[in-house]
């Protein structure tokens, strides 16, 4: 009973003509000097910029690749979307079942030469998720790498051309598309997918490498004197992880093609039965 | 520089709360959306390719 009586008493007192109880309660704080002043001020501006710098490292090492990731990896799932429908008017007595594996022994070249920035391509790894495809764009300047993830080293294999299909991207930030490519085993698939349909490699190795070594990405890596006899898909990307100063590079070696008309690979074929959005 | 904000801020604590909340919600927003993709375009820390980029 002595609460509610309490609180009403005091919420009836006349709080402005409240006499001053006490001295003000200004009075108390002395001024500071200047230079507590400054220090104070610093050390609020340093904390504030620490704040701010763990906020940046958050934003673009988790969120913003979580972000353009789902970015890329949507764009990736219109572009065959769309490959699939411009065949669509082309398939007309195919025989092939949903998911039948049956690769040609024909080699579709990538016919046309893609422009800097074009995407033409799309990265599938299943080991990654049984959605997980991205986007390849062409040349591997930043503003590329940035902007669309993966990035075609210009001038290397196309798509079905004897030599080596070589794709850069970054390994912990703007998609961080690479971010897990360590992890690949001996026999995990990749595929390339274009407008003509899937090439499928097979992984064979992991190598670290300095950022000078250009010959990862010769026709036949690490002997740039030698004419291609064989197709070679190469990735690079950051080494170790958080840094800059290596490369890890992954080979994988030719293994099949899957015209678009023979409908997509048994192994990846789930991704398009229900609109890409596995 | 906190302690003069605090200071300045008009009305009882959790106003004063408030307002420092949604100040620092509004400078994250903008870092995230602005500055930050702004920072990563153009102090470029990484690079993922071997040779140089032709």
């Amino acid at each position: 009973m002595e609460g509610p009586i309490e609180r009403a008493a005091s919420s009836d007192a006349p709080r402005p003509d409240e006499p001053p109880a006490g001295p003000p309660r200004h009075v108390v704080r002395r001024r500071r000097s200047a230079t507590a002043t400054t220090i104070g001020v610093t050390g609020d501006l340093l904390l504030t910029a620490g704040v701010l710098v763990l906020a940046f490292l958050g934003w673009q090492l988790y969120l913003n690749n979580d972000i353009e990731g789902g970015q890329h990896q949507a764009a990736a799932n219109a572009l065959n979307q769309s490959w699939a429908v411009a065949d669509s008017g082309k398939q007309v007595g195919t025989v092939a079942k949903p998911g039948q594996d049956a690769p040609s022994a024909d080699v579709a070249v990538y016919q046309g030469t893609p422009q800097r920035a074009e995407v033409f391509a799309t990265l599938i790894i299943p080991k990654f998720g049984p959605a997980w495809q991205r986007i390849i764009a062409e040349g591997t300047d930043a503003s590329v790498l940035s902007k669309y993830g993966i990035g075609h080293y210009t001038g290397t294999a196309l798509p079905g051309e004897l030599g080596n299909f070589a794709i850069a991207s970054h390994r912990d930030i703007d998609g961080a598309a690479f971010q897990n490519i360590d992890l690949l085993d001996v026999g995990d698939s990749m595929y390339i997918e274009t407008q003509d349909g899937w090439y499928r490699y097979v992984f064979r190795s992991h190598t670290v490498v300095p950022a000078t070594a250009y010959q990862a990405v010769a026709a036949v890596p690490f002997a740039p004197d030698l004419a291609p006899d064989d197709r070679y898909l190469t990735l690079t990307t950051c080494s170790p992880k958080w840094t800059s100063t290596e490369r890890l590079i992954v080979y994988g070696v030719f293994d099949s093609f899957t015209p678009r008309a023979d409908r997509p690979p048994a192994e990846i074929a789930a991704m398009y039965t229900n609109g890409g959005s596995a | 520089m906190y302690a003069a904000l605090w200071r300045v801020l008009p009305g009882p604590v959790w106003l004063k709360i408030a307002i420092f909340v949604l100040g620092a919600v509004a400078i994250l927003a903008a870092c995230v959306l602005w500055v930050f993709p702004w920072v990563n375009e153009t102090f470029l820390l990484q690079d993922g390719t071997v040779g140089g980029a032709p």
